[in-house]
């Protein structure tokens, strides 16, 4: 039994490890570089930081946009995760993955998308205009606080979704009918029952879209207007464009301080989860009755498909389309991409190098961050544990992808860490960022196990592993698909470090695309929209199959 | 088979268990009566090995369970709020213990049938868990319990969330269960009719303490504490003094106990007092006696009988040994 | 069932992990290059198999990048050759010392205006020009003038016509408010017309500014989008040629050339400091001068080749004008005000 105790020791100490040597390593490293000065701390970051009036607008203007973001994002998840939880409609399982989509998409793709769509020549306006012969685009969105908020909803959507929906799934509906036989409906038995049962996942998915949304920088930079900086584009323009370090350390150290606090703000709203009864999704749902039903179906349903899925057809539309007419032209010419150069890259060894990246950052973030979560939720678990460790793992989402970038190179230079241009730091990053996803994910599911389910297995005769293996781990299913499948999303669509850390010169489509997008050429453009098609579809099969692997127990859970 | 000597459990200076001695005999249905508080439930998860940092031994089959991991103890336990996993059916959920002997598959198949026959859920092998009725669910957890034939079954509160009815014939099956497949158990409950029905011996708790063990006749002709005389309804406890006005006695103790059968109405009876209240109950009357003193005492009186009246005079015959003594 | 799905994902993912290169013997030359860098496979072969180098490429991003992980891992660099330091950043470089200087002989081959740092340090390799490309057929139709130099820019007939990049973001925009720099002056009390002053003039007359190249390019230039309404787009010189049209036989845009207007990106190589391979990297930096390679630099990287020995390729030399004085700014007062000039242009440019 000492044996065991000392191997799950061993096993909890991996994923701290791994940050340990991935993570803080380099960001002390890269925050010495910065601050410390032939011995002396360089205070000039900071003295700048204090007196520019600009750095504190930029960090207020960061934390409102980034809170209506999440508010925003939540609020409009909500109503759908109910549909999706309740009720029972064909095409469900692949409706919710296909909302993982946009996540996949570059910030470019992205903001084409949407300009194709309610830019001063896009489709909308073009409408309206007619419609109302106007003279002038009626909807002018650049660069106002709207349009970063529609492009953060678009893209954190199915987060918020994903996670409650998948948490509210298992949850047993006999509190909510005790309280509608008492008389609750409508606002009351939203504000006073389910939203209480859904806090645990409600908050995980808050957490994420705030420090997503907060830390963004790409939509940003597109689609804001010139002034509209947040706290990581001034990192990224400190640290790139200028080399001022020390700001840049200063100001990363503002991010990081931020959000921990915002941690500390999320832990204590977390406290007292109560243990729920646990039902089989398939109980939980059931066929659409009445018309009031329908007509909220079909308005969710509809919403998603407006908000999400239309930019992705405009997207998808453009890439067959050449002067009008349908063409498989962009297609042929991705073929064609080998010019027999050092940097062309056919689609198909792009897609199998980006994939293998994403295949290993997945089971790598699945595994640590499981490991994680129970090091962080796993029963019994002291609180002061949980609440030191969960904001250290939610860090790196976090942390300027700049800074880290810059911490790999100075860290991980020497053997037998000489990792600051191989191929594997890229799935290093991916995992660092991936590992809250799983650890969200999972933690209000592992939480929500109660005890005495524990115990059954035990006196019943099965060994902690066993007991794991066939009590918890079929109850958190659910959880850890959706962590997988964001894990391998973020690594698809090439998050966070690893956009600023030296490659080998092997290609990820991400990087096709966006090369496509830097070269003058007529059929350049079309290319990346087939490309980013080419992304999406892969990120398709991917889900059905991570899907796929899922425990299949009697309850659909 | 099982010893428990001398275990104590507390903790912030709360005390559940104090020091608890506890034999159980091979084959036998003990049950641990107490109010909720009284350490009933501890004391089973302490012998499952639930509750670790106790002191004292807990000993079963002359080996001492002290660093014996629950998963190897080969106890069942059915738990107070069932614990069924809720993603497997409900042939999947008896058959677990089976799979956790390694049973091949047609062996576990044979005895899930055979045990689901046994608590009547005949058939219902690939139901869900929440499509079940809470009756229906005690039984899959009885089941669930049962089918491994652990060495020591125990039972927290399993009738609990039954309706009266159902709970009396559920006891009665549940014994004539455990006495058919031969096992040792400890049940524990608060209601006194249930440990009658199912218990070869009774241990009353109290505060964590063991005031009694004995079998339910004993302990509820000679119950040996005014705690336990009041636990099983036997409320005619009465002062020493008191009674020698009436009865020529030694007295051995300070208070003895009256079952109420031993207080007959005779005209010629030694106890005076007035009738103070009358509860129709069925097959008999519940009669409160006000004896003078502030004494109050409880008899019963067929309703074949007359019945009498509240305020009506009677008088009462006590015997000296109708009284039974009390430790404390 | 389920492990079994499970150990064969894992099967299967480790094949794929684990494909791995054969070792070759003999030296191996890294380049740290920006994610631009290329060249043909054949040119690179023929290299290797001559000299019995093997070239690996590493990629650091655009060239901001190249030079600040150069910096970063000064003394320990993450390869043998840097290639992508360019003006604009050559003064960070040089301060961080992060190069050995090596003259190659292929210099003389090389004109003057393209060796800025004297102690050799790095090696200019090739250059671009950021300029404004027009739509020939929009100016025809519209009976309208190309317009000749950068104050035209402001006349109200061309009002809406011109999308820009912002400097913050990106770094044709950042060269194009370099040339307007040099092309106006900072302001004091001497200068009547600032760049400042033009930019607010230019803002008046509707220019749009793109957050990057991308936008500007196939989001709003005429000839890059069917969408486009900007018949003027802050590009390079290099970009005409791949709108080059069959049918017309002929490129549909061009570049404006006017002294000033365009601003020139010098890129260069260098050795850097701490790697073991002195002589081989000294080979490779012949190499990237050798009429070979530079003759492939239009095609394979888009810019034009600085060893006046090699040609250019017939649509380049057709269609991409190259001006003959593009704007001048010292290389040292760019690093130096960089900052200084976006922070008072983004406070011009937003009112």
């Amino acid at each position: 039994m000492r044996l065991h105790k000392l191997l799950w020791y061993g096993l909890m100490s991996v994923p701290l490890l791994f940050l340990a040597i991935f993570f803080f390593y380099p960001l002390i490293s890269i925050f010495s570089f910065s601050l410390i000065d032939n011995g002396a701390i360089d205070l000039s970051g900071f003295v700048t930081l204090v007196t520019r009036p600009l750095y504190r607008e930029t960090l207020l203007r960061t934390t409102w946009q980034a809170t209506l973001s999440t508010l925003l994002t939540i609020g409009l998840a909500l109503p759908a995760a109910y549909v999706f939880t309740r009720y029972q409609f064909r095409g469900k399982s692949l409706l919710l993955s296909l909302t993982t989509l946009p996540f996949v998409l570059p910030t470019v793709v992205v903001a084409t998308a949407f300009m194709a769509i309610v830019g001063p020549r896009g489709f909308l306006n073009e409408w309206l205009m007619q419609l109302f012969a106007l003279d002038e685009a009626p909807i002018q969105l650049r660069g106002t606080l709207a349009i970063i908020l529609i492009v953060h909803v678009f893209y954190n959507y199915a987060i918020a979704l994903r996670m409650i929906t998948g948490y509210w799934s298992n949850q047993s509906t006999n509190i909510e009918e005790a309280a509608q036989v008492l008389g609750a409906k409508g606002f009351n038995l939203w504000w006073s029952i389910r939203l209480p049962i859904l806090r645990p996942a409600i908050l995980a998915a808050s957490v994420l879209v705030f420090i997503f949304t907060f830390t963004s920088f790409g939509v940003i930079l597109i689609l804001g207007d010139l002034q509209f900086m947040t706290l990581e584009v001034q990192i990224y323009y400190q640290a790139r464009n200028l080399f001022n370090l020390p700001l840049a350390a200063a100001l990363s150290l503002v991010q990081i301080m931020t959000m921990l606090l915002m941690m500390i703000f999320y832990t204590w709203l977390q406290k007292n989860i109560a243990t729920s009864n646990l039902q089989s999704a398939k109980q939980v749902a059931r066929p659409v009755k009445t018309t009031g039903e329908r007509i909220f179906l079909a308005a969710n349903l509809l919403f998603i498909v407006i908000l999400l899925f239309t930019p992705l057809l405009a997207l998808i539309a453009r890439s067959f389309i050449q002067d009008g007419t349908f063409t498989l032209d962009y297609y042929r010419a991705l073929g064609e991409l080998d010019d027999g150069s050092v940097l062309a890259i056919t689609p198909l060894a792009a897609t199998i190098n980006s994939f293998r990246i994403a295949s290993i950052t997945t089971i790598a973030a699945v595994i640590l961050g499981l490991i994680s979560a129970y090091l962080i939720g796993g029963h019994n678990r002291p609180k002061w544990i949980s609440q030191i460790f969960d904001p250290v793992f939610m860090l790196p989402l976090a942390t300027s992808a700049v800074t880290l970038g810059f911490g790999f190179t100075i860290a991980l230079d020497e053997p037998p860490l000489d990792l600051r241009a191989s191929w594997w730091i890229i799935p290093i990053a991916h995992t660092l960022v991936a590992i809250p996803f799983v650890v969200r994910s999972v933690l209000p599911a592992i939480r929500a196990i109660p005890e005495n389910l524990y115990e059954a297995g035990a006196v019943l005769g099965a060994n902690p592993f066993t007991t794991w293996r066939l009590i918890e781990l079929p109850l958190i299913s659910r959880g850890l698909i959706v962590g997988a499948t964001f894990a391998f999303t973020i690594s698809m669509g090439e998050f966070g470090a690893s956009l600023f850390v030296v490659r080998s010169n092997s290609s990820t489509m991400p990087l096709v695309i966006y090369r496509l997008l830097g070269q003058p050429g007529l059929n350049n453009y079309g290319q990346a929209l087939a490309m980013s098609s080419l992304l999406m579809l892969v990120c398709m099969v991917s889900f059905i199959a991570i899907e796929r692997i899922r425990t299949s127990g009697i309850g659909e859970f | 088979m099982l010893s428990v000597n001398d275990v104590s459990y507390g903790y912030d200076a709360h005390t559940v268990l104090d020091t608890i001695n506890l034999e159980v005999i091979e084959g036998e249905i003990i049950c641990l009566l107490g109010e909720s508080g009284s350490g009933k439930t501890t004391l089973l998860r302490v012998i499952a090995g639930l509750e670790t940092g106790y002191s004292g031994e807990v000993i079963v089959d002359g080996q001492t369970m002290e660093n014996v991991p629950i998963h190897q103890r080969g106890f069942g336990l059915m738990f107070q709020d069932f614990a069924l996993f809720p993603h497997m059916t409900v042939a999947q959920n008896v058959a677990f213990g089976l799979r956790m002997q390694g049973l091949p598959k047609n062996e576990q198949n044979r005895i899930v049938s055979e045990m689901l026959e046994l608590v009547g859920l005949d058939g219902y092998g690939n139901r869900s868990i929440d499509a079940l009725s809470g009756g229906q669910k005690q039984r899959v957890a009885l089941a669930r319990s049962l089918a491994p034939r652990p060495k020591l079954l125990m039972l927290d509160e399993p009738l609990g969330s039954l309706d009266a009815g159902l709970r009396e014939r559920l006891v009665i099956e549940l014994r004539d269960i455990i006495k058919q497949i031969g096992l040792t158990a400890i049940y524990v409950t608060h209601d006194q009719q249930e440990a009658y029905a199912i218990a070869d011996r009774i241990a009353v708790m109290n505060h964590g303490k063991i005031e009694q063990f004995d079998s339910p006749q004993a302990l509820y002709q000679r119950p040996e504490t005014a705690f336990v005389a009041r636990f099983l309804g036997l409320n005619n406890i009465v002062p020493a003094e008191f009674m020698r006005d009436y009865v020529q006695l030694e007295p051995s103790t300070d208070h003895y106990l009256i079952h109420p059968q031993s207080l007959v109405f005779d005209d010629n009876g030694n106890l005076a007092g007035k009738i103070t209240g009358i509860l129709f109950q069925g097959d008999r009357y519940r009669i409160e006696i006000s004896a003078g003193k502030g004494i109050d005492l409880t008899t019963y009186l067929s309703t074949t009988k007359n019945v009498p009246q509240i305020g009506d005079s009677v008088t009462l015959r006590i015997e000296k040994d109708d009284l039974h003594p009390l430790i404390r | 069932m389920r492990f079994r799905n499970l150990i064969s994902v894992l099967v299967f993912l480790f094949i794929l992990v684990f494909a791995v290169k054969a070792q070759d013997d003999g030296v191996t030359i890294t380049i740290v290059a920006h994610d631009s860098f290329n060249v043909s496979e054949e040119t690179l072969n023929i290299f290797q198999e001559e000299s019995g180098i093997t070239i690996e490429i590493l990629r650091a991003g655009d060239a901001g990048q190249v030079v600040n992980q150069s910096v970063l891992s000064a003394g320990n660099p993450l390869g043998d050759v840097l290639f992508g330091v360019d003006n604009t950043f050559l003064s960070r470089a040089l301060n961080a010392e992060i190069f050995i200087p090596y003259e190659s002989p292929l210099l003389e081959n090389v004109d003057e205006q393209f060796i800025l740092d004297e102690d050799y340090n790095v090696t200019p390799i090739d250059y671009g020009d950021v300029c404004i490309n027009y739509d020939i057929p929009y100016f025809e139709e519209n009976e309208l003038a190309v317009p000749e130099s950068l104050a035209e820019l402001t006349a109200p007939e061309y009002a809406g016509l011109l999308v820009v990049e912002n400097p913050a973001t990106s770094s044709p925009g950042l060269a194009f408010l370099m040339a307007t720099v040099a092309e106006f002056g900072e302001p004091s009390d001497d200068n009547d017309y600032s760049y400042l002053d033009f930019w607010s003039d230019l803002v008046a007359n509707d220019v749009l500014i793109a957050e990057d190249w991308s936008t500007a390019y196939f989001g709003n230039f005429t000839q890059g989008s069917e969408d486009g309404t900007y018949p003027l787009v802050v590009s390079y010189a290099s970009s005409p040629p791949f709108t080059y049209n069959e049918e017309l036989d002929s490129a549909t845009t061009a570049s404006i050339v006017a002294d000033g207007t365009c601003f020139r990106q010098i890129e260069f190589a260098g050795i850097l400091d701490g790697t073991e391979h002195e002589a081989e990297a000294q080979q490779v930096i012949d190499w990237m001068l050798s009429v070979e390679f530079q003759q492939e630099v239009p095609d394979q990287m888009y810019v034009f080749p600085v060893n006046n020995e090699a040609e250019l390729p017939e649509l380049f030399a057709e269609y991409a004008q190259i001006p003959d004085v593009p704007a001048d700014l010292a290389y040292e007062a760019i690093e130096e005000n960089r900052d200084t000039w976006i922070q008072s242009w983004l406070e011009t440019v937003v009112d």
